[in-house]
């Protein structure tokens, strides 16, 4: 019995630094520790550097910085969630995207779903919707948005 | 990513780049070029018979800058005429001593011509980005034509 017959979808919550993301488990290939960082000449503020993640690398994004804040700080408390490549970005193109603690698990439930107010949310087409879980507020990306920004020679 | 038989290990201001040998670069040392007085990025001329190549300084962020230390200058096609880039040195890197795996930076190329890099050499955790020959060539074009 998969997750949606249950009526339950396996997510991760991403605390980033001021608001949460909540995701698909599904577009997550690992939550990983932060390794050494390099930067990328001539990238976006949003592109913090790349990292080596099984033997290729990975670019890490800055969620908060995409969305017009500064960029976190990576500290040792810091993880890195590896999302599977986007929909028509390159197919080697996984990218990380650093969460300010370790991630937690949510199976979310129809019933467990507050939709927020969408007056209330940032003002940002990388932002699909907002919702309430357990009085929590958190964001949900858009992930054409995102490829159209991550990679937008090749997103359709 | 066309296989290049070796790499150029090009090194600015302390940070390692990869450059594929694709396209047959030119390496010269500093002594045997003609230096470019001025403030600028254009650093110095190599003459040739079919004319003066142009080679331009970079900061390990690729950004124009007047190198005080740089030993030797890689050259390779561009459309016009071939373009330059001063280093700080340059070592030669057989292919089998490199695995690039590929590397698509997120976001806008820095200019029309793409993206500045195409691929990364993972030695255990250390990255070194590889440099698209293309992406290179066109930013240093727009170093060239910047007033």
């Amino acid at each position: 019995m998969s997750a949606r017959d249950t009526g339950r979808i396996h997510s991760l919550e991403i605390p980033l630094v001021g608001f949460s993301l909540l995701v698909p488990s599904a577009v997550v290939a690992e939550v990983a520790n932060p390794g050494a960082l390099y930067p990328v000449p001539r990238a976006p503020a949003w592109l913090l550097g790349v990292m080596a993640w099984r033997a290729q690398p990975v670019p890490l994004v800055s969620f908060e910085a995409l969305t017009g804040r500064p960029p976190a700080d990576i500290s040792p408390s810091s993880r890195i969630v590896v999302f599977y490549p986007l929909a028509g970005a390159p197919v080697s193109a996984f990218f990380g995207l650093p969460s300010a603690i370790e991630p937690r698990p949510q199976g979310v439930t129809a019933e467990a779903l507050q939709p927020e107010d969408p007056a209330a949310l940032p003002d940002n087409a990388l932002i699909a919707a907002g919702v309430r879980i357990k009085g929590r507020r958190m964001l949900i990306p858009d992930f054409d948005a995102l490829a159209r920004t991550l990679y937008p020679a090749a997103a359709p | 990513m066309a296989s290049p038989d070796h790499y150029l290990c090009l090194v600015l201001e302390g940070v390692d780049y990869l450059l594929p040998s694709v396209g047959g670069a030119a390496i010269e040392q500093r002594d045997a070029l003609q230096p470019a007085p001025g403030p600028g990025p254009l650093v110095a001329w190599r003459a040739t018979r079919l004319g003066r190549w142009p080679a331009y300084g970079l900061d390990a962020g690729f950004r124009p800058t007047r190198p005080a230390h740089w030993q030797r200058a890689v050259f390779f096609a561009h459309a016009q005429q071939p373009l330059g880039l001063a280093a700080d040195d340059v070592r030669l890197l057989g292919r089998t001593e490199v695995q690039v795996a590929p590397f698509v930076p997120p976001g806008p190329a820095p200019s029309p011509a793409g993206h500045l890099f195409n691929g990364a050499w993972l030695d255990g955790e250390r990255v070194v980005l590889v440099l698209d020959p293309r992406g290179l060539a066109g930013l240093l074009a727009t170093v060239a034509e910047a007033p």
